[in-house]
Parts: structure tokens; C-alpha cells; sequence
């Protein structure tokens, strides 16, 4: 484990200079995209992203470039990729609803129960990071205010400090299952938006068989299955079939 | 006007009667003529010919008694035959009622024959024909003229028109065939008999059948055929094709024509002379041709039809047979969205073209395609249904992108091979581009209905720094991520562990100066007790005044060196001791305290102060817990 510890260290240590040099290859995209020359912009973004580097708001602003270029899909990809690191982001979330609107599928989104739809608001205020996060802050916060109870003679002081480790360890709790909940979607739940302008939904992973539905481009889908060159995709709606991945990319 | 109109109808009927009574009167007339029995035969005929000889008579007869016709084959007869006419030349009237035995012969050998004479009995009265001699011939040398004599012999044969003739065949191309391949059927029209036109018609209604009529020539031509060595004018009335539509044995239904023949009348005209005959005939002097009309019938006629082969039947088989090619054409292969596109497919040969209906034709699915507009190009001729049929097919894609309309597949059954042949017409490759103005837009405003943000823009992008990171790092479940769960949670079990140890120790030293407060109190009490008997003042005030100090320091965990009498008031208070034995305590306390260190008597009030602290004690030891 100290190993491991260590290793990241390193690799922290030795990705920081190139963090300089990609900050910088960041503002000069921003420079592009404020010139209006949006491929330039979608290039420097996009050597960004070829440094393996990423972070919500390159994904936001390669996504606010192809939607300049009028490219829906890649706007959408990238939002949508902008989203899964910060799923809280208002501006990404508005962004993303201006893009789908302009797409030529209407899909109508099965209605969730109102504590399901809480819970999932409530859980991407962070991502599986943040609240892991949250949850260390609160876990430490927790024993300091538990400390604090134990020591402080003064009743007033120690009531207080007992509720409020009570409170924190409820949110302890909560963060943990949000994080390992999150932490879970990003391993399993893949989506992909469709690429293609128009693609027909097939009934199994056949050219010949039966045609279920179309979809159109910057469509997306979650992908349930995959076999060879085709994926199992559902959409909002519910309904799913089978697409070849040639028409898709993975968000 | 009414008037001429009743004067026409009166005249009319009038007439009609005068025609009635002239009608009768002629009956009665021609009773009154003599019975004339005659023979009609050829005086020299070729060997092998076939020819016949016809007994007439024109009066009912019975009991006929044809000759034996020794040296000739009898190939049939005698069939008997009746007509009768009517005659007005120059106002005069005749009518003649002919009986007429016919037999058909056939010269075997050469030489001279006798024909002996024929008899029949009318009225009770036996009628005789002369006896006549045939004489055959060396091989055909009049065969020509005897085909054409048949004309000849239509006239002789007057009104006689058997079915020999004049007959209608129904000729197929070819006595069975596939279903779907198509067959020649053509009506033709036998005739020895001066054939003038034909009426109503009556085509057979071709059950089973898929047909297409061939166009017959205005003119009908004639022409000369052999049947069974007899000579024919034939005629073709009528040319179908046919297409059966179902397998089995289909029967095509017989085939109706009034014709209208000329026939001579055995009037007196006639002079047994054919020569002269034919003169006043063909001259038109002859006033004696007379238009008869006969009604004629064709046998029906079978055809055998087998079905197609069901194995190796492909998938997409539509029932064409015969024999096709196809070619597609594409007007356009790079289109802007919502832009039309003209797809043609030409499906040309021959075969039953024309029921080619549904071309499989895949289009992609996000185009709108329109029912083809389909036009013919066929025409039907003696050796079958040639031609093409194109389909133009309107088709408008929607959204940009590449599409293909892949090959388009055709099967059909070649009659040549006996097979299945499956053909292919190219494929295309379609590129929409996006249409002006965004079109995709446009589309999906006008398909969408609650659009509320299109008019707005983006936000603008995100200026400040990245907080770039390695794509694909987490920080959830990292050894780093347990690494610092971890140590809260260390830190705290230290905490926990080192409070326990110190609350441990603390508590066990007051716990022992507490429990052991008053017996160090009463041992003090003790000493003081001692020092009071002695009369050791000074001793006795020291020990009195540890006695009730350590008391309270060790009962109230307060420190000795922090003792003084706010420190043990603010203590006492704390711990909630009753007013009265604080205030007390504390006096005790004073009192000692000043006896101790002010001068004048100290013995006299030693015991007092004895007496007071060991009460105090006491009493805190109670209240004090």
C-alpha cells in the first residue's frame, strides 16, 4: 500500500510541469475560441485531451466550440462528457438542454419517482470523487467533534458537540453511499451519443433483421450490451434494440 | 306525321300478310312440281384424292339407300343435310326445299368405276339416280384444281355447309407448359365454303388465365392448308397469349362465330353443267347466291400447366417467367436534404412482364418514398409478350448523411434453363448534404413542439483554470482514497486510548482522596483530640486546620495549593452544598483560622472549635458525596 501510495505520489510529482504547459495550451484555446476560430480551438482542446489530460471545463468548452461549428452530436459528446466530471454544473447542464433541443429526436423521458429523482439530484451534486472526498472531510470531522465531546467539561459545549457529530456522521454515511453509488455509474452505466445522421434501430445484432426504430444524430443512448461490432442501446423512452458501433460514440 | 306514321305501319302489316299468302301459294306450287333425284360427283378424280358425292333431292324422302362405291373407301357419309330457299327474281317467286346425302370418298386405284344408282322413297313413290362412272387417275394431276374446285364444290354442294366444311380450330403453341409461361393460342377458321364475314364474335373467356390479345391484321388473309388431304381456305380470327395463372389442367372454352356464307341455291338456274354454273355465279347473273349464316363452334381445348418448381424457389420470387434483364438508374448521387431523387428500374425481356407488380425495392428507412408511377412499354406479337416496364420511384431523404440503396434483386424462372436466375440491377450510393440554411433545424423545429430554448444561445465558455487532471483518474477507491480513511480513524482510536488512560488515572487518585477524605479527617480530629488533652496548642490548631482543609481539597478535587476561602466558597457552590452548612463550614473554618494566628486564650477555646469541626465534618460528610 505504501508503494501504491508512493506511485501516485510520483506520478502527481511528475505530471505537474506538464499541468503548466497544458494550463497554458488551455488559455490558448480559449484565445481560438474567442476569435471565433473555432477549429483552432477544437484543436488546442483537443491536444489537451491527446496529453491525457481532461477536466470538466475543457469538455464544456470543446463542446461550446463544435456547437459554434454547428456539430450537435460532438457538442453533445462533450457535454455530456463535461457533465459525468461535474454533474453539478448549471452551465453544463444548460448547454447540454440548448444542444438537445436541436436534435431531431424527441424522445419522451419515462418520469421517475420524486425520491428517485431527488436522490439522483441530490447525488450529482459531486462525482463519485467529490463525495468520496466529502466523505473523509466528514469522517474526520466526525471524530474531532466526538473528541471534542469527550474533553470539553462544559455541558452547553459537549451537548452541541455531540449532535454535531451525530449530524456529521449521517452525512458520513450518505457520502459513502453516494460516492460507492456514483463510483458504480461511471464503471457500468455507458452512454453513447449516435454519430450517424440517421441510423435504424435493429432487432437483433443483424444487418438483415427487422428495423425497430429510427434514431438521429446527437441521440443518446445507454448501452446495455455489447456483441462484436454492435451494442445494445436504450433509450429515455425505453425502448432498445441493437446498433452497430460504427454509429456510436462511447461517452 | 301521325298520319304517314299509321299509313307506314298499315302498308307494313300489309305487305308482311301479301308476303304470308305468296309464301303459301308458292308452297303449294312447288308441291306441285315434280321430284327430281339427283348425283353430284366428280367424273375423273386422282388416286389417293378424296372427294365426295352428294345425292339431292328436293322433296322429303325416306328409306335413302346410298350404292356400295365398290373400288372407292367410303371415309364417311351419308350424312344428311336440309335447306331450303326462297327466290324472288323479277317479282316471280321460287322456293326450293333440297335433301342432300353426302358421302366422302376416296379414289384407292387407278381405272373406271360404276357407281350404282342410289334410291329413295317419296310419297310412297321410289326415286332412282342413273348409275355413273368415276374415273381415277394417275396420282393428283387436278389435285390443285380439286382445292380450289372446293369452291366448286361448295357450289354444288349448295346450302350444305357441314362441319367439314366450315370449322373453327383452337391451336396452342404448345400443349403444356409452365405456370407463368406464356402460350400462343390462335383461332383459325377452316373454310371450303364461300365464306362472306363474320358476326358476333364470341371470344372465350380465358378462365385461369393471365391473356393479352395480339393485334390481327384489318385485312384477314387467307390462306391455303391441307387437313387430312383436303384443302382449306383458312383464315386466323383471333391471336392471344396466355399466361395461366394456376396449375392443373386449364380448358380454354369454345370459341362462337356466326359466319355469313354465300351458298348457291338448287334453283332453276341450275343446269347439272358446274361450268356454266360457276359463269352465271361469278358473273353476278346468278341471282340464285344467297347469304346463309351458320353458327360454328371450336371444341374446347386443354392445357396441361405444371407448376414451378418449388425447391430452389429464391426467397424473393414474384412469379415472373420467361426470360428479363434489369437496369436502374439513379438521376442523382449527391442530393441536399429534402431534395427529390427520380429512381427508375427498366425490367425489360420477355415473359408475363406485365405482372410484375411489387418490386422489393429497400429504400433506407429515412427516406420518404412515393408509389412508383409504372408505364408499359409492351407489346404482345405472334412469338409472345415482349417489351419493358419501367417503374420511376420519387424519393426525398431527410436528413443529411451517406445512404445506399443496395442492388436491387430480381428472380425469375427461365423457361430456356428450367431454372431459377436471379439478376441484380446496380446499387447506388446517395450523399445528402445538409440543405440550405440548416435545414436539420428547420426539420426539427417544425417536428418538434415544445422546443422552449431555441432561440437562446450558449453559455459562453469556462475561463479560468482547468483543473486539469489525468483522464480516467480516481480518486474513489484508490489506496490513497483508503489511505486517508484511514487515518481519522487512527488518530481517533489514539485519542480514545489516551483519554482512557488519563481518565483512568485521574479518576482513581480523587477517587481515593475522596473515599479517603474523612478517615484522614477523623484521624486528624484524632491527633487533635490527643494535642487537646496535652494542652499542645499550636499542634492542635494545625491539626484541626489540615483536618478540615484536606477534607474539602479532597472532596472537592480542589488542588492544596490553590486553597483559600473563595476558592473552597466557589467550590462548595458548584457542588450545590446547602447554604446553611457553607456558611457554617466557613465560620468554622474562619474561627480556626483566627484563633490560630491571633493572640490571647487559645486553650479555652480549643474545645469549642473540637467539638464544632468534628460536627462540621460530620455533617458534610453527608451532604458532600
Amino acid at each position: 500500500m505504501r508503494k501504491i501510495f508512493f506511485n501516485f505520489i510520483v506520478i502527481l510529482a511528475l505530471s505537474m510541469p506538464v499541468v503548466k504547459g497544458n494550463d497554458a495550451l488551455f488559455q490558448q484555446a480559449n484565445e481560438d475560441y474567442k476569435n471565433k476560430s473555432w477549429d483552432k480551438a477544437i484543436a488546442g482542446y483537443g491536444k489537451l485531451l491527446s496529453n491525457g489530460q481532461e477536466s470538466a471545463a475543457v469538455f464544456f468548452n470543446l463542446g461550446n466550440a463544435w456547437f459554434k461549428k454547428n456539430d450537435i452530436p460532438n457538442a453533445i459528446l462533450n457535454y455530456e462528457k463535461a457533465r459525468k466530471l461535474s454533474p453539478g454544473d448549471a452551465d453544463i447542464q444548460f448547454n447540454l438542454k440548448v444542444a438537445n433541443a436541436r436534435i431531431v429526436d424527441k424522445i419522451d423521458v419515462l418520469p421517475e419517482l420524486f425520491y428517485k429523482r431527488w436522490w439522483n439530484e441530490i447525488r450529482s451534486f459531486f462525482t463519485a470523487d467529490g463525495w468520496a472526498i466529502a466523505s473523509l472531510i466528514t469522517l474526520s470531522l466526525f471524530f474531532g467533534l466526538f473528541t471534542l465531546y469527550l474533553v470539553i467539561r462544559a455541558a452547553m459545549v459537549r451537548r452541541l458537540a455531540f449532535f454535531a457529530s451525530f449530524l456529521v456522521l449521517i452525512v458520513f454515511g450518505f457520502s459513502m453511499v453516494f460516492s460507492s453509488q456514483s463510483y458504480k455509474l461511471v464503471l457500468n452505466q455507458r452512454e453513447a451519443i449516435v454519430f450517424d445522421p440517421a441510423v435504424s434501430v435493429k432487432s437483433s445484432p443483424d444487418e438483415a433483421s427487422t428495423d425497430l426504430f429510427m434514431l438521429h444524430e446527437g441521440t443518446k443512448v445507454k448501452i446495455l450490451d455489447n456483441l462484436g461490432d454492435w451494442y445494445r442501446v436504450a433509450i429515455a423512452s425505453g425502448s432498445d434494440g441493437w446498433v452497430s458501433s460504427q454509429s456510436l460514440k462511447v461517452i | 306525321m301521325d298520319v304517314t306514321m299509321m299509313i307506314m305501319k298499315i302498308l307494313k302489316k300489309l305487305l308482311f300478310l301479301l308476303l304470308a299468302f305468296l309464301l303459301f301459294l308458292v308452297h303449294k306450287e312447288s308441291k306441285g312440281q315434280g321430284v327430281s333425284f339427283t348425283v353430284n360427283a366428280p367424273q375423273q378424280v386422282g388416286a389417293g384424292d378424296q372427294f365426295r358425292v352428294v345425292f339431292s333431292l328436293n322433296d322429303a324422302g325416306t328409306s335413302f339407300k346410298g350404292p356400295s362405291f365398290k373400288g372407292f373407301s367410303v371415309l364417311s357419309g351419308p350424312s344428311q343435310s336440309t335447306s331450303s330457299n326462297i327466290q324472288f327474281i323479277n317479282g316471280a317467286m321460287t322456293q326450293s326445299v333440297n335433301y342432300s346425302f353426302t358421302y366422302i370418298l376416296q379414289a384407292d386405284k387407278e381405272g373406271t368405276y360404276q357407281v350404282e344408282p342410289a334410291s329413295i322413297t317419296v310419297q310412297g313413290k321410289q326415286f332412282r339416280t342413273n348409275a355413273f362412272n368415276i374415273q381415277v387417275l394417275k396420282g393428283s394431276p387436278n389435285r390443285q384444281r380439286q382445292g380450289g374446285g372446293g369452291q366448286s364444290g361448295g357450289n354444288q354442294g349448295g346450302a350444305n355447309i357441314s362441319g367439314n366444311d366450315l370449322f373453327i380450330k383452337t391451336l396452342l403453341s404448345k400443349p403444356e407448359a409452365y405456370q407463368g409461361e406464356q402460350i400462343t393460342v390462335t383461332q383459325k377458321i377452316y373454310s371450303r365454303v364461300a365464306l362472306m364475314g363474320f358476326e358476333n364474335v364470341k371470344l372465350p373467356s380465358f378462365e385461369g388465365f393471365w391473356s393479352s390479345e395480339v393485334k390481327m391484321p384489318e385485312q384477314v388473309s387467307l390462306h391455303k392448308e391441307t387437313v387430312n388431304g383436303t384443302v382449306y381456305n383458312v383464315a386466323e380470327l383471333k391471336k392471344t397469349i396466355l399466361f395461366p395463372q394456376k396449375s392443373g389442367t386449364l380448358t380454354i372454352q369454345p370459341m362462337t362465330v356466326t359466319a355469313v356464307v354465300q351458298v348457291r341455291t338448287q334453283g332453276r338456274t341450275t343446269t347439272g353443267d358446274p361450268f356454266f354454273d360457276n359463269f352465271f355465279n361469278g358473273s353476278g347473273f346468278g341471282s340464285s347466291v344467297q347469304n346463309v349464316r351458320k353458327e360454328i363452334k371450336s371444341a374446347p381445348v386443354s392445357i396441361r400447366v405444371k407448376p414451378l418448381p418449388e425447391q430452389s424457389q429464391p426467397a424473393g420470387f414474384g412469379g415472373a417467367v420467361g426470360s428479363f434483364s434489369l437496369k436502374a438508374t439513379l438521376d442523382k448521387t449527391e442530393v441536399k436534404a429534402n431534395e427529390a431523387l427520380n429512381y427508375k428500374i427498366t425490367l425489360s425481356g420477355t415473359g408475363n412482364l406485365e405482372l410484375v407488380d411489387d418490386l422489393k425495392v429497400e429504400f433506407p428507412s429515412d427516406f420518404e418514398v412515393y408509389d412508383p408511377k409504372i408505364s408499359n412499354n409492351i407489346s404482345a406479337s405472334a412469338s409472345g409478350v415482349t417489351g419493358n416496364r419501367i417503374f420511376e420511384y420519387l424519393v426525398i431523404p431527410r436528413n443529411p448523411g451517406d445512404y445506399e440503396i443496395p442492388p436491387l434483386k430480381f428472380s425469375y424462372f427461365d423457361l430456356g434453363k428450367k431454372a431459377y436466375v436471379d439478376i441484380q440491377a446496380a446499387g447506388f450510393t446517395i450523399k445528402v448534404q445538409k440543405g440550405a440554411g440548416g435545414s436539420t433545424a428547420a426539420y426539427t423545429a417544425a417536428g418538434k413542439e415544445d422546443v422552449k430554448i431555441l432561440g437562446s444561445d450558449i453559455r459562453y465558455i469556462k475561463t479560468g483554470r482547468p483543473q486539469l487532471r489525468p483522464i480516467g483518474a480516481m480518486f474513489y477507491q484508490t489506496a490513497l482514497f483508503w489511505g486517508l480513511f484511514v487515518i481519522p480513524i487512527v488518530l481517533f482510536g489514539l485519542v480514545i486510548l489516551i483519554w482512557n488512560r488519563h481518565m483512568r488515572l485521574r479518576g482513581d487518585q480523587s477517587l481515593m482522596k475522596n473515599r479517603k477524605a474523612t478517615r484522614v479527617a477523623k484521624a486528624r480530629m484524632k491527633k487533635a483530640a490527643a494535642y487537646l488533652k496535652s494542652g499542645e496548642e499550636e499542634a492542635f490548631y494545625v491539626e484541626v486546620s489540615q483536618a478540615l482543609w484536606g477534607y474539602l481539597a479532597d472532596k472537592l478535587y480542589l488542588p492544596q495549593a490553590t486553597l483559600s476561602l473563595e476558592t473552597v466558597h466557589e467550590a462548595l457552590e458548584k457542588k450545590g452544598v446547602g447554604e446553611a452548612l457553607r456558611l457554617r463550614y466557613e465560620s468554622v473554618l474562619q474561627e480556626c483560622e483566627f484563633i490560630r494566628f491571633a493572640p490571647g486564650d487559645k486553650a479555652g477555646k480549643m474545645e469549642g472549635l473540637y467539638q464544632q469541626s468534628l460536627e462540621i465534618v460530620m455533617t458534610a460528610e453527608k451532604e458532600i458525596s
